[in-house]
């Protein structure tokens, strides 16, 4: 009875053990397959990673050169020991090139993998094939190849080493009863584990496991194989795009499965009918001790590992007998099972890491990350969220150009249409975005063409360089700014390192020195100095106070150049810290040649100024707007004859001077007007008494300009003032005298006047008388009068007459001297047709001849030139009496020499030039009065009247051969009171 | 006393004497009254001192010598020629000047014409001789002087 139970336990046991078994066996299947379809998927998806990458390279599968591309494709299957061969196909099927050249490709037309291509444009994978060339079995892969417009040209294939499959699931860890059938759709068995060589390349078209397959494509079922085995196959499917192209199957012989779970049962049941048999009720005891525990333990470990605990273990090993074995049996296999299960579990937790870890890394990242589809962003990272200040909901949702800067929209737009058109794969490119907050950010986004959920998306990095735009702009303003400093310093700049060699000057510098900058980069400081430096012992000074940083921060001195320019210069030194190694020596150059000159010149100025104002007689003085004198020169010392120590810092007034009110008062207006007062005549009281200065007071300026007082200028002028004064009265005397003499004259002249007035008058009236009364004696008693008395009476009045004339002429020579000149526009030539026509009637009968040349217009008083030429034409006609026919010319020939000199010639008789000086005298006569009749007066009153004029006279005669006499009367007038 | 129709200042008898012998060579030496300087002329114009008795009228015309004692000839033609009664009076001035400017005075004042007297006596006497027929014959006087038919009748 007790056994009973017991049977009933162990049967139930066993159910419950093949039940598990089975279970187990399926879900170890199913991951063993989807293990092995991983490795397979690996294989397809570095194929088909592959390919993509190469027919990005368009230049390659797009050659028109088949030479080229073999070349390339040679190269790659070296590179590539999995793969059999490359190669390209045209659309007829025709091999383009290969990586196995030949002349033989056959058309390749008939592949799956081309006409999938062909018709998906899209990767394909093929059906198992050995290889026509290679004779080796492979599975093929094609991939289009797309020109610019997305058209089909080409097939890119590449054919993998198919017992590459077969190692790979070698590997995947099973049961050592178990096996593992990679099928193409076709039902060709591509890799096979174990026994690949019996397997691979057999169809399996027809066998239940493929029909199942290729109606269910993925799952579990149990089915006898080929060799009549029934086995647990777990099927799964690897897909390209919607359809399925390889199946992993995986088989696991159910014998194996539940061969331990019957096998037990057996054995069980022996022992327990032994048992049953040889202990029946007096083992109870024992059968509790031996076998009820035991068979509990059993029991509740496979309960333990129905809930998962793969660490059970019955702990009966080393136990004996079936019990033991059993126990054995089922460690063993839990221990199988925990080993897959962690391997399991360790893929998982591979992948589950690997997810994390590239999670954490895109989460996380510093760049912005995002994937770009259907205009709008897919996915974005955190960073993205932060770079722009949008949610992650908010970038997700809205358009994608609403986050772009409105100029850059077009670019972006241009470049996502370019990558998903597929003509160009990735990008890298900056733009403007953004942000929530309404500012633009610079960013660099970099993203490539991919593919996200299955379908074509833009996967990209985007960097915010904001900041380093920024940084770079303001670098390169700081740049720009110590460029235009060190560029645009009058200052000469030098930069020398530690060894003083120059690493950079300016041109300022190169001016200074004469060089140009080319010529003294890079060379020591001393290279611009003249001979009369020693180079080495500059640099050695200069070495050594630079290790000491004793480097001297200000310098004057006196340099010689080698371009031969000597110049006075001033160094500023500092140490400039340098990021990198050791400071340099920046030293700013400064030409103070001309200060220096100036110096020197404000010097010796100053050093003048003060000679001078010691030396001169001038008293200059300063003054507050007090009166207090502030300085005074040793003249004014002298001239007081005080003390300089007596005067200065008084007044005027403390000093008792009378004349102190006078001084201020021009003082204060100085100071009120801010103009000078010049040459004020003051008295002053010395030592001496009374002296005169001569005083100019200027208006004394402070820095600001304010006016703090006078500085006077003065000059002792006592002795020139008695001398004026002298010279005054002295002048006052000589004018008086003059005036005396001149009213003496003035009298004089009118006596002379009325005696002239008188002698017309008066010395006239008794000629008259004789004249009248003879008359009145001739016409009373003419005919009682002998021819003797007639005579006399004659001769009285005759006398009388000439005595007339004497006086007429002596009166009017008189008059020319005091009658007022009335110069005017004369005509000449008028004036002589004018005087000639007086001589009318002494003319008559003589025969003469007139020459009259055109004669100028000219400044002078008619009356007085009529006198003149009445007296010349007069004279010319007398002397030329004799002669049978007189000539007289008359001109003026035009000359330049600021006079019109006039002549009038005659043919007449003449004079001895001896004689010349007596022509123009008064009483003057050259001839006898029995000769030619006149008083002698004649020239001498032209002579006075020229004279009068500005000009002059003279004459020219040859005795008997005529005479002329010239007058000139000046251009401009001159004329004579 | 008669009015005459020639007034003749002269101071010198001899020039008088000859002034008339050549007017007598005319017939017109007894229409003269001669005065020896300018304040009888004046006297006798004006009809004072010795000449208060005069009959009344102006003569024709008046020679007045330049040079007289006390009252010059100029004096006695401003004095003609300033008076509004007198000033028609035709004046002649005699002068053995040849100054320019007593010619230029006498012609300011208003002297109807200036006669230089000529050394040679013959000249005198012609133009003497012509100035009395002009101005006491041939000359229309203005109203109120005497003229020589009237003065004859008279």
């Amino acid at each position: 009875l007790l056994v009973v139970p017991a049977f009933g336990l162990v049967l139930h046991s066993s159910l419950q053990q093949r039940r598990i078994e089975k279970e187990r066996a399926r879900e170890s299947a199913v991951a063993i397959s989807r293990l092995a379809a991983a490795q397979q998927e690996q294989f397809i998806r570095n194929a088909r990673q592959m390919l993509a990458t190469l027919t990005e390279f368009s230049f390659l599968t797009l050659t028109t050169n088949a030479a080229f591309g073999e070349t390339h494709l040679v190269n790659l299957r070296k590179l590539s020991p999995d793969y059999l061969t490359f190669g390209l196909i045209e659309l007829d099927g025709k091999v383009f090139c290969s990586a196995s050249p030949t002349n033989n490709w056959p058309s390749l037309t008939d592949r799956s993998y081309f006409q999938r291509v062909l018709q998906t444009k899209g990767f394909a994978i093929g059906d198992f094939q050995v290889g026509r060339l290679t004779g080796q079995p492979s599975l093929n892969f094609g991939y289009p190849v797309l020109d610019e417009n997305a058209q089909l040209k080409r097939v890119l294939f590449a054919a993998l080493k198919l017992s590459l499959l077969s190692e790979s699931i070698a590997h995947v860890p099973m049961p050592s009863d178990a096996m593992i059938t990679v099928i193409d759709r076709s039902g060709n068995v591509l890799a096979r584990h174990p026994h690949p060589e019996k397997w691979v390349g057999k169809s399996l078209v027809g066998t239940p496991l493929f029909k199942w397959t290729s109606a269910e494509k993925q799952g579990v079922i149990e089915l006898p194989g080929v060799d009549g085995i029934s086995r647990l196959h777990a099927v799964t499917c690897i897909t390209e795009g919607q359809s399925p192209s390889l199946f992993v199957s995986v088989g696991i012989p159910l014998e194996t499965s539940f061969a331990r779970a019957n096998q037990q049962l057996l054995r069980n049941c022996i022992v327990l009918a032994v048992v049953t048999m040889c202990l029946i009720g007096a083992a109870w005891l024992y059968a509790r001790q031996f076998f009820l525990r035991p068979v509990n333990a059993l029991v509740a470990a496979a309960n333990r590992i129905t809930t998962g605990d793969l660490t059970t273990r019955t702990n009966l090993v080393g136990g004996s007998g079936e019990l033991g074995a059993l126990a054995g049996a089922f460690d063993t296999m839990a221990e199988t099972l925990e080993r897959r299960q962690s391997e399991v579990e360790r893929a998982k937790n591979e992948i589950t890491e690997a997810n994390a870890k590239f999670r954490t890394l895109v989460e996380q990242s510093l760049v912005g990350i995002y994937v770009i589809q259907d205009g709008k962003f897919a996915y974005v990272n955190p960073k993205m969220s932060e770079i722009f200040g949008f949610t992650e909901e908010e970038l997700t949702s809205r358009p994608l150009i609403h986050f772009i800067f409105e100029d850059d929209r077009s670019l972006v737009a241009e470049n996502i249409r370019k990558r998903i058109e597929g003509t160009i794969h990735h990008v890298r490119y900056s733009l403007r975005a953004l942000r929530k907050d309404g500012t633009t950010i610079h960013v660099e986004a970099y993203g490539s063409r991919s593919e996200y959920n299955g379908r074509l998306a833009i996967l990209g990095s985007l960097l915010d360089v904001t900041e380093r735009k920024q940084a770079e702009q303001s670098l390169r303003d700081s740049e720009l700014r110590f460029r235009s400093v060190w560029n645009g310093s009058g200052d000469g700049l030098r930069l020398t390192d530690k060894n003083g060699i120059i690493i950079a000057v300016n041109e300022a510098y190169g001016r200074l020195v004469g060089m140009s900058v080319s010529e003294l980069e890079g060379k020591p400081f001393t290279v611009s100095y003249g001979d009369s430096h020693d180079p080495e012992d500059l640099l050695q000074t200069y070495r050594e106070r630079f290790s000491s940083r004793t480097i001297q921060t200000h310098i004057e001195r006196r340099v010689t150049y080698r371009s031969g320019k000597t110049a006075d210069v001033e160094v500023i030194n500092s140490l400039l810290p340098s990021e990198m190694g050791e400071p340099l020596v920046l030293g700013i150059f400064r030409d103070i040649t001309a200060r220096k000159k100036a110096e020197k010149l404000v010097e010796r100025q100053r050093a003048e100024l003060q000679l001078i104002l010691d030396t001169v007689p001038a008293i200059i003085f300063y003054k507050d707007a007090q009166h207090r004198l502030l300085r005074i020169n040793d003249a004014s010392e002298h001239c007081f004859g005080v003390p300089k120590e007596k005067l200065v810092g008084r007044t005027d007034k403390e000093m008792g001077s009378p004349h102190a009110e006078r001084y201020y008062r021009d003082e204060d207006e100085v100071m009120a007007t801010g103009q000078p007062k010049l040459g004020i005549i003051e008295p002053v009281e010395t030592a001496e008494g009374t002296r005169w200065l001569q005083t100019d007071k200027l208006p004394y300026h402070d820095e600001t300009g304010r006016i703090t007082g006078i500085i006077g200028f003065a000059v002792d002028i006592t002795e020139r003032k008695r001398a004026e004064e002298k010279i005054y009265s002295l002048n006052a005397d000589l004018e008086r005298r003059v005036e005396e003499r001149t009213r003496a004259l003035a009298e004089a002249n009118k006596e002379l006047e009325s005696f002239s007035y008188s002698v017309s008058h008066d010395l006239r009236a008794p000629l008259r008388h004789i004249g009248g009364f003879l008359d009145l004696l001739q016409k009373k008693a003419g005919a009682a009068l002998d021819a003797k008395c007639q005579r006399y009476v004659n001769l009285i009045s005759e006398s009388a007459k000439e005595m007339g004339t004497l006086i007429d002429d002596l009166l009017s020579f008189s008059r020319m001297g005091r009658a007022e000149m009335r110069a005017t526009q004369l005509d000449f030539e008028q004036l002589t047709q004018d005087a000639i026509k007086e001589f009318g009637p002494d003319t008559t009968g003589r025969d003469v001849v007139w020459k009259i040349a055109p004669l100028p217009t000219v400044q002078a008083d008619p009356a007085m030139m009529r006198q003149v030429m009445l007296n010349l034409i007069s004279n010319a006609l007398k002397y030329s009496r004799s002669r049978t026919r007189a000539e007289i010319e008359i001109g003026c020939p035009p000359d330049d020499d600021g006079e019109h000199v006039f002549f009038v010639r005659d043919n007449g008789v003449g004079f001895d030039m001896k004689y010349a000086d007596k022509l123009f005298g008064v009483f003057q006569r050259l001839h006898e009065a029995d000769q030619f009749e006149g008083t002698g007066i004649g020239l001498a009153n032209v002579q006075r009247i020229i004279s009068r004029h500005g000009g002059r006279t003279w004459g020219e005669g040859i005795v008997d051969g005529g005479a002329t006499f010239y007058f000139s009367i000046p251009k401009s007038p001159k004329t004579k009171p | 006393m008669n009015l005459k129709r020639i007034l003749l200042a002269e101071d010198n008898p001899k020039d008088v004497e000859l002034a008339l012998e050549a007017l007598e060579e005319d017939h017109l030496a007894n229409d003269v009254v001669v005065v020896r300087n300018g304040a009888e002329a004046l006297d006798y114009l004006y009809r004072r001192g010795e000449f208060t008795t005069r009959p009344a009228g102006n003569p024709a015309v008046v020679l007045l010598d330049l040079k007289m004692p006390k009252v010059d000839g100029l004096e006695v033609l401003r004095q003609i020629k300033t008076d509004e009664e007198m000033k028609v009076t035709p004046v002649v001035m005699l002068t053995s000047s040849r100054e320019e400017q007593d010619l230029v005075k006498s012609y300011k004042l208003g002297a109807n014409a200036y006669v230089v007297k000529p050394i040679n006596f013959q000249q005198v006497v012609e133009a003497i001789k012509q100035l009395g027929l002009f101005w006491a014959v041939l000359n229309e006087p203005p109203v109120g002087t005497v003229r020589q038919r009237e003065a004859r009748a008279s």
